[in-house]
């Protein structure tokens, strides 16, 4: 079976599946099952469920995401599914965690059932929006719902217990390293100085946090000037709550031109009741090239094997020198801002 | 036979596509597909015969630093690795997939070598304890590397190509 299989196939799966994960439902069905679409690295179908339980009908709009082959992010659908179910009611814009098929029985591919939420997530319509002053609510309401993100206590909701913030920070500089190593397809020396940089000059985390991994235009919902749901969860970890706004305002799509990043932090601080510091930021924005590019290469690497015929991956490769240059800028920058600093 | 040549093509392909296919596709997969393939046709219409000159370029910046390296540790008891022998042994010619032209196939191979080489240099120099010798002869592979992506840069179209952008100093 396929991750493309005919959808027709995958539909009465899905009841049965759902029958067996919610025992006290009765009379489950499903209505208006279409296939949407799921961003590069999964499929995606929509769903409206209907049961009956305690005598009572019940509906929930749903979102069916299923991992594709040749992705550009080696992700654990298993450790989303139970980092969604634990955040739940914590009052992060997650969407509610229903099914899990780490086996692929169901679509092809692992695959995890959620809770369908209001609005839109095209990244071109938010970082092209007419209307300049609903665009800066919305960054202000991104900076707030970040900030809401970063206050959830990991400890009390169960999630990376006895991880010290320091170590956790640098195992996401390892990991994204190791992609890189696992997926580049020539020896790259100037990648591999760049992550001993980053692992030279890696700071404590002000704080430990959920990081979501991914927060940028095109991974959250939106409605007039709200920010309706954080989706894409599949790159969260435990870290530093400064990659998560260094990400959004990677140049590639910044909403800087709706709000300076100074003002974004403002609004985010005042919100989370604890300070970012800048310095960490400005690590991250260096990092969040060396993750962009270990991207880029697993992206390519996927298209050139095979794996995937995406077009946007094969000449994904192209990226890096971007992102390289950025760093050597991003790293001029933090050395001028230290010998300013020591003047 | 030099009209039309391979970016005058590239270019008239895309163009083609653009007008007449990509306008005749309604929104989705295909429609997708279309369009990353005309923005890659866009880059290699920006950057199909540079190439040879970027690898001559890269190949000539890292053995001069390479030699710089190499000759500060000549008679030392330092060990450096057996580098300095790969890379004065006879030249890989196997022929690389993709690549017709076999001088460009051969500079292409030396590249990838001349890379490895560096990784190895530099984790030796990393590993040695410090002085004042090992700290420039970082400092020279931090320059290098800046230069290789600013090379890079220049190569996927990112920059513009100008009469410095392969220009190697002292060579």
């Amino acid at each position: 079976m396929s991750a493309g299989e005919n959808d027709a196939a995958i539909q009465p799966r899905i009841v049965e599946w759902l029958c067996d994960v919610m025992p006290q439902a009765t009379a489950l069905s499903i209505s208006g099952f279409s296939r949407i679409f799921g961003g590069n690295a999964r499929i995606a179908w929509a769903f409206d469920l209907h049961w009956t339980e305690a005598g009572q009908s019940k509906f929930m709009p749903c979102i069916m995401l299923s991992q594709v082959a040749g992705r550009h992010v080696d992700s654990d659908v298993t450790a989303e599914y139970r980092l969604l179910k634990a955040i739940t009611g914590c009052g992060s814009r997650a969407p509610a965690a229903l099914a899990l098929d780490a086996e692929g029985r169901v679509s092809g591919g692992p695959a995890i059932v959620l809770q369908r939420l209001e609005g839109e997530a095209s990244a071109v319509a938010f970082l092209n929006h007419a209307n300049e002053e609903e665009a800066q609510q919305r960054c202000r309401d991104l900076a707030v719902a970040s900030a809401e993100l970063h206050r959830i206590e990991v400890a009390q909701v169960g999630l990376f217990t006895g991880i010290a913030p320091r170590q956790a920070a640098l195992d996401q500089i390892s990991h994204w390293e190791q992609q890189f190593l696992d997926h580049r397809q020539e020896p790259l020396p100037v990648v591999v100085h760049l992550f001993s940089w980053l692992k030279r000059h890696c700071p404590t985390p002000t704080r430990l946090c959920l990081v979501h991994g991914d927060l940028r235009p095109g991974n959250f919902l939106y409605r007039g000037a709200d920010v309706t749901a954080l989706l894409d969860w599949e790159m969260a970890h435990a870290g530093d709550p400064a990659e998560d706004i260094a990400w959004i305002y990677r140049p590639l799509w910044s909403p800087e031109k709706f709000m300076p990043i100074e003002e974004f932090v403002r609004v985010y601080r005042e919100r989370a009741g604890f300070d970012i510091g800048m310095e960490n930021l400005r690590f991250y924005q260096v990092f969040s090239e060396m993750k962009f590019a270990a991207l880029s290469l697993t992206a390519s690497h996927s298209a050139l094997s095979g794996q995937s015929d995406n077009l946007r991956h094969l000449d994904r490769a192209a990226k890096v020198a971007a992102s390289l240059a950025r760093c050597f800028e991003l790293i001029d920058g933090l050395y001028r801002e230290a010998v300013d600093v020591s003047a | 036979m030099l009209v039309p040549n391979t970016g005058v093509l590239l270019g008239r392909l895309r163009g083609i596509l653009k007008e007449n296919v990509l306008t005749a596709l309604p929104a989705g997969g295909p429609q997708r597909q279309l369009k990353a393939a005309l923005h890659l046709l866009g880059r290699l219409e920006k950057s199909w015969d540079i190439m040879p000159f970027y690898v001559q370029a890269d190949n000539r910046d890292i053995e001069s630093v390479l030699a710089e390296i190499g000759s500060a540790w000549q008679g030392s008891a330092q060990a450096l690795g057996d580098w300095q022998a790969r890379l004065a042994a006879s030249p890989h010619t196997e022929r690389l997939a993709g690549v017709n032209s076999l001088e460009l196939s051969a500079l292409m191979n030396r590249n990838q070598l001349l890379q490895q080489v560096l990784l190895e240099v530099d984790g030796l120099l990393g590993a040695m304890a410090p002085s004042s010798v090992v700290e420039a002869q970082l400092a020279c592979l931090a320059a290098l590397y800046r230069r290789m992506a600013g090379r890079q840069s220049v190569l996927v179209g990112d920059c513009p190509v100008t009469a410095q952008s392969f220009a190697v100093d002292g060579i």
